[in-house]
C-alpha cells in the first residue's frame, strides 16, 4: 500500500470505470427496454476492441496517416461495427423470444455469447494474440498534472467518455426517440399501445448501447494495449453489468456512476496488494448491494417482485 | 381416517384410483427395486465392464456424473424454479475439499484406512461442503428473484473460482486466522442487521446523515473485530500456514479410489431422490413455490425453507459429484470448473425440459457424449467450412424468399416428391447406423449415436406426425445435400481469391475447437423453436412415449 | 368470540396514505362484507391481515391475539386463509395436487421421510389426498380432479382457489372478489356455497366484493371503504339507504 502511489491508481481506476461505465450503459438501457440480461454485451466489447485493431493494421501498415486520424477512424468502425452486430444480435436471436419464458431468454443470450467467443476463435486465430501497437496510441505521452503521473491517453479517454455519454444524455432527454426510449422502459405494453412502435426503440436502444461498448473497446485495447482474445470482454461485460446494478439497472445516470464504482474500487484492491482477488471484488460488490440494496444507488429499495 | 383398504365414497375412489398407498404392493416394489439395482451393478460388473477401455469409462463416468450434477440442478431450477447459474462452484467445493482432505489425510497403506470407506467419507465430506455452500447461497436468494437471482448465483460461483485460485500456500492465499476474523466480521454484520431495524429512520437531510453515521460505526466496528481477531489469535492460529490448493494449477496427487458403481450408484440416488421429492406432498409444496410464491405463502407453504432446502439438497448432490470426480481425476484443477461448466449445466437441464427429471438426466448424458464425440471427427479445413457456412447461409435465404412468397407447397402439389425423398432419407439414417456400427469409435458414443438415430426413425415413421413429418424431413434431406453441392464451387471460389488463400487457405480445423461454437448455436436454435425444452414438465415415461407414438393423450403440461 | 379485530389500521406509501385509521370487529361465524368503489384500500386492508403488507400504525388482532407484521405462511398456519383478486393458482399443477397444497399445511410430513420414500410419508400423503378429494367433491370439482388448473373455466378457477384456501383448515376465510367475471346463475350458487361454508363448515368469511346483489344477498354486516377511509358500517339495509354510501358510488345529484 504505497500512498505516494495512490492518485495514479485512482485515474487508473477512473479511466477503467469509464470504460466500464460505457458498457453498463448498455446493459442498463437493454435492461430497461427488455428486461433482458444480455450477456453477449461484452463480446459485442471485444469485437469492438478486434475492430480497432484491424482497422489499425490496415490503415497504419499502407499509409502514413494523421494519427489522430486514425484514431478516430478506429473509434468510428469499432462503434459502427459493433452497432451493426447489436441490430444483427436483437433481430436473430432476441427478437424470436419475446414472449418466452425468462430462463430461455437468458440461455440464448449466453448462446449467443459463447458463439461469438468460440466462433470468433476460429476466425481469427489464435496466436499469436494480437495486441494494438504502441505507436497507433500517439497519446500515450506521460503528462504531470498537480503533480500526478497521467498519460495524455488517459486524458483522452475520459474526454471521450464525456462527450459520449453527453451525446447519449442529450438524446434520451431531447428528442422524441429518447422519450419513447424512457416510455418503454416504464412500461413495454403500454407504450406500444399507445402508438410507440417498440419494436424500433429496441434496434436504436441496441444500436446505441453496442455502438458504445465498441467505443469502450476500442479505447480498453488502445490504451491499455493488452493482447487481445475472443474472451477478452467476458469478464468486463460481467463487472460492467455489476456496474448497471450498482447503479440501479435500467437507470443511466446510474449505470456511469457505478461504472466508475467498480473501476475505483477494483484499481483499490490492486493498490491494497491482492491483485489476484481483484476479478472477486466485483461480485462481493453485487452480492452486497442485491443483498442490502437491489433497487441500486439511484433505483428505489422496493424489491422487485 | 380409516386404515387405506376400505372403499370410500364414489366419486373420491375414482379419483383416487391407483395412487392409493398399500403396504403390500409398496414394500413389493421397494425390495424389486433393490434387487434390479443390485442386479443391474453386478450385471455391469461381470458382463460389461471387462469389454470397456479407459477411454470408455472416462466417457460413461463424465457423462454420468454430468447427469448427476443435472439432476441436482434440476432440483433448485426446474422444480423449485430458482434461477440458479452457479452450479459449477458446488461441484468445485465438494470436489477441492474432498480432495484436499485426502491429500492432507489419505495413506495408501493397506490396513490403515479401507478405501472404500474413506471415498464414502470423503463423499460425505464433498457433500456436506458444499451443502453449506449451498446454504450461503440459499439464504441471499430469499430476497432475489428471476434475473437478479441468477446473476447473484453466477456471481457467488465466480467469488468461489477467483477465491480457490489464489490458494496456493503462498502470500496472497487465507490463513486461519483470516477466515476467523471474516467469521467474526460476518456475526458483527449481523448484529448490526439485527440493531437497525430497532433504529429510528429519518427523512430527508437527517436521514442521509444518520445513515452515513451508521456506515461509519458499523465499518469501523468490522475493522475492530478483525483487528482484535488478528491480535489476539493470530500468533496462535498463524502457525498453520496458508491455504494451499494448488492454486490455479489445482489440487494433484488425489488418491483414484473411485470405482464406477460408486457413481452409478450416486446417478440412481439423486434419480431416486428427486423423484420421491416430486411424488410426495413435500414435492408439491417446492412446485408451488416455482408457480406462484405469493399464493404459495399464503398457502401456508414455508417458502424460505423450501428455497433453502432446495440449494442445500442440489449443491449437497454437486458436491458428492465432485468427490467422486476429485478421486477419479486425481487431480481437481479450477479451470475446469469455470462459469462455462455452470452454463452447460442450466443448458442440460432446460434443454431436457425444467422440471423434468429424465429430461436433465437424458440432456445431460447426451450434450456431454456429444461434447466428447465431436472430438473425433476429423479435421476440417478452414476454407471447406468457410463455404459449407455460406452455402448453408444462401440456402437459407432462398428458402424464406421461396416459403415467404407462398412457392413451396409442402403441404401441396409437392407433398408426394417430398415424402418420397423423407422415406429415402431415412434409408440414408439406417445407412448411417450401419456406418457407426462398423465406426471407430468408443463403444459408449456408438450406442449414443445408434439411440439417437432410432429415435429420430422411430418419430418419423411411427407417430401420427408421419404425414407432416416425413416430407419435411425429405426438405431437410434435400437442403443438406444442395449445401454440399453449392459448397464446391464456393469453396474453389475462395481458394481463387488470393487474399483469402493467403490467409486461411492451409488452416485446419479441429472438430473439438468447432464444437463449443456449434454447440452455442445449436442451444440458440433449440431455444428458439422449443423454449419449454425437449420433455418440458414431463417425464420420460411409459405415457410419454406412448403418446408420442400417438396412442394416447397425454395429460397437459 | 372476537375472530378478527382490526385496530386504528393505517399504511403510508411514500406520501400517499392509502388505509386510514380503520378498525372493526369480526365475531366467530359472521359473514362480513368489506365493500368500496374501487381503490378505497380493500385488497390492501386484506395485505394487511395476512402479512403481505407491514400497516405503518395500528394493530391485527386474530383472537385477541397480535399478528401484525407476521409472514403470510405463519399467518395462514394460524387459521386465516385467502384468495387472490387475480387469481393465483398453481398453474401447471393439477386441481387435486392444488388443494393438496393447502392441506399439506396441517399433514407436515418431514423432508427426509418424504425423500425416503417411507411408508409413514406415504400414508400422511394418501391421507391428506383423501381430504382433498372431499374439498374437492364439496366445491363441485371432482370430475376436473385431474385437469391442469390453468386450462379451467373461470368460474372453476375461482372454486379452486376457494378449495384451496379451504384445505388448510382455516377459521377465518378471507375471498378477494370471489364472484367477479361470473354469471347471475354462477354468483347464485356462489353464495350458496359460501353460506354453507359457513353454516356446515363452521368458518367465519370475510369478503371483498363490487357485486351488490351478491353482497346485500349473503353478508349480514358490512364495512364500507372510500379513499381509505371508513364511511359507513352496518347491515345490508341500512348500507343500502346510507347517503353517504350512495354519494361513493354513485357520485352526488348535480
Amino acid at each position: 500500500m504505497d500512498w505516494g502511489q495512490l492518485p495514479q491508481y485512482l485515474v487508473l481506476g477512473v479511466q477503467l470505470g469509464a470504460v466500464y461505465a460505457l458498457i453498463a450503459l448498455g446493459y442498463t438501457m437493454v435492461y430497461g427496454v427488455l428486461r433482458l440480461i444480455n450477456f453477449a454485451h461484452g463480446d459485442v466489447f471485444m469485437i469492438g476492441a478486434y475492430l480497432a485493431y484491424y482497422t489499425s493494421m490496415v490503415w497504419f501498415d499502407r499509409h502514413a496517416i494523421n494519427p489522430y486520424l486514425m484514431l478516430g477512424m478506429m473509434l468510428l468502425m469499432a462503434m459502427i461495427g459493433c452497432a451493426v452486430l447489436g441490430v444483427v444480435i436483437e433481430r436473430l436471436a432476441y427478437r424470436p423470444l419475446r414472449s418466452a419464458p425468462r430462463i430461455s431468454v437468458l440461455i440464448t443470450a449466453v448462446g449467443v455469447s459463447l458463439f461469438i467467443e468460440y466462433a470468433g476463435r476460429l476466425v481469427v486465430q489464435t496466436s499469436p494474440q494480437p495486441s494494438i501497437v504502441q505507436e497507433v496510441n500517439v497519446l500515450a505521452k506521460p503528462m504531470n498534472i498537480w503533480g500526478i503521473n497521467v498519460e495524455q491517453s488517459q486524458i483522452a479517454v475520459l474526454a471521450v467518455v464525456l462527450v459520449l455519454m453527453g451525446l447519449l444524455f442529450f438524446y434520451v432527454t431531447r428528442t422524441s426517440m429518447g422519450r419513447a426510449m424512457r416510455a418503454v422502459s416504464h412500461d413495454f405494453n403500454t407504450a406500444s399501445l399507445m402508438g410507440v412502435n417498440v419494436d424500433r426503440v429496441v434496434v436504436v436502444t441496441f444500436i446505441i448501447g453496442s455502438a458504445l461498448a465498441g467505443a469502450g473497446g476500442m479505447l480498453q485495447a488502445t490504451s491499455f494495449g493488452s493482447p487481445l482474445n475472443t474472451f477478452y470482454g467476458l469478464l468486463p461485460g460481467v463487472k460492467a453489468f455489476v456496474a448497471a446494478v450498482l447503479g440501479g439497472i435500467g437507470n443511466i445516470p446510474g449505470a456511469v456512476v457505478g461504472g466508475l464504482i467498480m473501476g475505483v474500487a477494483e484499481t483499490a484492491v490492486v493498490w491494497a496488494g491482492y491483485a489476484g482477488y481483484k476479478d472477486a471484488v466485483a461480485f462481493v460488490i453485487l452480492i452486497v448491494i442485491l443483498l442490502f440494496r437491489p433497487g441500486g444507488l439511484f433505483g428505489s429499495t422496493a424489491e422487485k417482485v | 381416517m380409516s386404515e387405506s383398504t376400505s372403499p370410500l365414497p364414489h366419486p373420491i375412489e375414482s379419483i383416487m384410483k391407483g395412487s392409493r398407498y398399500q403396504a403390500g404392493p409398496f414394500w413389493i416394489a421397494r425390495v424389486l427395486s433393490l434387487i434390479a439395482t443390485i442386479a443391474l451393478l453386478y450385471g455391469f460388473h461381470q458382463f460389461i465392464a471387462p469389454k470397456l477401455g479407459i477411454y470408455d469409462v472416462r466417457l460413461i463416468v463424465l457423462s454420468l456424473l454430468f447427469a448427476t450434477l443435472a439432476v441436482s440442478l434440476n432440483l433448485i431450477n426446474g422444480i423449485t424454479g430458482q434461477f440458479s447459474v452457479g452450479h459449477a462452484a458446488f461441484y468445485l467445493i465438494g470436489a477441492i475439499t474432498a480432495g484436499k482432505l485426502s491429500t492432507t489425510f489419505y495413506t495408501p497403506n493397506p490396513g490403515n484406512y479401507n478405501p472404500q470407506v474413506w471415498l464414502v467419507l470423503m463423499i460425505f465430506a464433498g457433500g456436506a461442503a458444499a451443502a453449506i455452500a449451498g446454504l450461503l447461497v440459499g439464504l441471499p436468494s430469499l430476497r432475489l428473484r428471476g434475473d437478479y437471482l441468477a446473476v447473484a448465483t453466477l456471481g457467488f460461483g465466480e467469488i468461489v473460482n477467483v477465491f480457490l485460485r489464489n490458494q496456493d500456500g503462498k502470500s496472497q492465499a487465507i490463513t486461519l486466522t483470516a477466515v476467523v476474523a471474516l467469521i467474526a466480521i460476518s456475526i458483527v454484520l449481523y448484529l448490526y442487521i439485527l440493531l437497525l431495524k430497532r433504529l429510528p429512520v429519518y427523512k430527508g437531510f437527517k436521514g442521509f446523515a444518520f445513515g452515513m453515521l451508521k456506515l461509519i460505526v458499523a465499518l469501523a466496528a468490522m475493522r475492530l473485530a478483525a483487528w482484535g481477531v488478528f491480535a489476539a489469535l493470530g500468533p496462535s492460529l498463524d502457525k498453520f500456514g496458508r491455504l494451499d490448493t494448488g492454486g490455479a494449477i489445482g489440487l494433484v496427487g488425489v488418491p483414484k479410489l473411485t470405482q464406477i458403481y460408486f457413481i452409478i450408484l450416486l446417478f440412481i440416488g439423486t434419480i431416486a431422490i428427486s423423484r420421491n421429492l416430486l411424488k410426495s406432498a413435500h414435492g408439491l409444496s417446492f412446485l408451488a413455490v416455482r408457480e406462484d410464491e405469493l399464493a404459495a405463502d399464503a398457502t401456508g407453504v414455508s417458502t424460505t425453507n423450501v428455497k433453502v432446502t432446495a440449494f442445500a439438497i442440489g449443491a449437497a448432490i454437486a458436491g458428492m459429484a465432485g468427490a467422486l470426480f476429485a478421486h477419479y481425476n486425481g487431480s481437481v484443477s479450477p479451470d475446469d470448473f469455470k462459469m462455462d461448466v455452470s452454463f452447460m449445466l442450466v443448458a442440460m437441464v432446460v434443454i431436457g425440459g425444467t422440471g423434468s427429471i429424465t429430461g436433465a438426466a437424458l440432456a445431460g448424458i447426451g450434450l456431454k457424449l456429444l461434447e466428447e464425440g465431436l472430438r473425433k471427427l476429423p479435421q476440417i479445413p478452414a476454407v471447406d467450412l468457410f463455404s459449407l457456412v455460406i452455402a448453408a447461409i444462401v440456402l437459407f435465404a432462398a428458402y424464406r424468399f421461396v416459403s415467404q412468397r407462398g412457392w413451396l407447397k409442402i403441404d401441396g402439389g409437392l407433398k408426394v416428391p417430398l415424402t418420397v425423398l423423407g422415406a429415402l432419407a431415412c434409408l440414408g439414417v439406417g445407412w448411417l447406423g450401419y456406418l457407426t456400427t462398423k465406426a471407430d469409435l468408443s463403444w459408449v458414443l456408438r450406442i449414443g449415436i445408434l439411440a439417437v438415430l432410432a429415435g429420430t426413425l422411430i418419430g418419423l415413421l411411427f407417430t401420427k406426425a408421419r404425414p407432416a413429418a416425413l416430407p419435411r424431413f425429405g426438405l431437410f434431406a434435400a437442403c443438406l445435400y444442395v449445401v454440399t453441392l453449392l459448397k464446391v464451387p464456393i469453396s474453389s471460389g475462395m481458394h481463387s481469391i488470393s487474399g483469402i488463400e493467403n490467409l486461411i487457405g492451409k488452416t485446419m480445423y479441429n472438430p473439438s475447437d468447432l464444437r463449443w461454437a456449434v454447440f452455442s448455436i445449436a442451444l440458440v436454435f433449440v431455444m428458439i423453436l422449443r423454449s419449454q425444452g425437449l420433455l418440458g414438465h414431463h417425464e420420460f415415461s411409459w405415457s410419454f412415449v406412448k403418446s408420442f407414438l400417438g396412442k394416447r393423450e397425454l395429460a397437459p403440461a | 368470540m372476537n375472530m378478527l379485530r382490526l385496530d386504528h389500521l393505517t399504511i403510508r406509501f411514500g406520501g400517499l396514505v392509502a388505509v386510514n385509521d380503520i378498525s372493526f370487529t369480526i365475531e366467530k361465524g359472521d359473514l362480513f362484507g368489506l365493500i368500496g368503489p374501487n381503490g378505497a384500500g380493500k385488497t390492501t386492508v386484506f395485505n394487511m391481515i395476512t402479512g403481505v403488507y407491514k400497516p405503518s400504525e395500528g394493530n391485527v388482532l386474530f383472537k385477541e391475539r397480535v399478528i401484525t407484521g407476521s409472514p403470510p405462511n405463519k399467518i395462514a398456519g394460524l387459521g386465516i386463509c385467502r384468495t387472490f383478486q387475480n387469481i393465483r393458482l398453481f398453474g401447471s399443477l393439477t386441481v387435486l395436487e392444488n388443494v393438496m397444497v393447502g392441506a399439506f399445511l396441517r399433514h407436515r410430513t418431514s423432508l427426509a421421510s418424504a425423500l425416503a420414500y417411507l411408508p409413514s410419508a406415504n400414508k400422511e400423503t394418501d391421507k391428506l389426498r383423501t381430504e382433498a378429494c372431499h374439498l374437492l367433491d364439496v366445491l363441485d370439482l371432482a370430475e376436473v380432479a385431474h385437469s391442469r388448473s390453468a386450462d379451467l373455466p373461470y368460474g372453476m378457477q375461482r372454486r379452486l382457489e376457494i378449495a384451496r384456501a379451504m384445505a388448510t383448515q382455516p377459521e377465518l376465510l378471507l375471498l378477494d372478489e370471489p364472484a367477479a367475471g361470473m354469471n347471475p346463475q354462477e354468483s347464485e350458487d356462489l353464495m350458496a356455497t359460501v353460506r354453507r361454508i359457513r353454516d356446515e363448515f363452521g368458518k367465519t368469511v370475510l369478503l371483498i366484493e363490487h357485486d351488490m346483489r351478491f353482497v346485500m344477498g349473503l353478508c349480514e354486516k358490512i364495512f364500507v371503504l372510500d379513499h381509505g377511509e371508513q364511511i359507513a358500517y352496518g347491515g345490508p339495509s341500512e348500507i343500502r339507504n346510507d347517503p353517504k354510501v350512495i354519494e361513493a358510488y354513485l357520485g352526488t345529484a348535480v
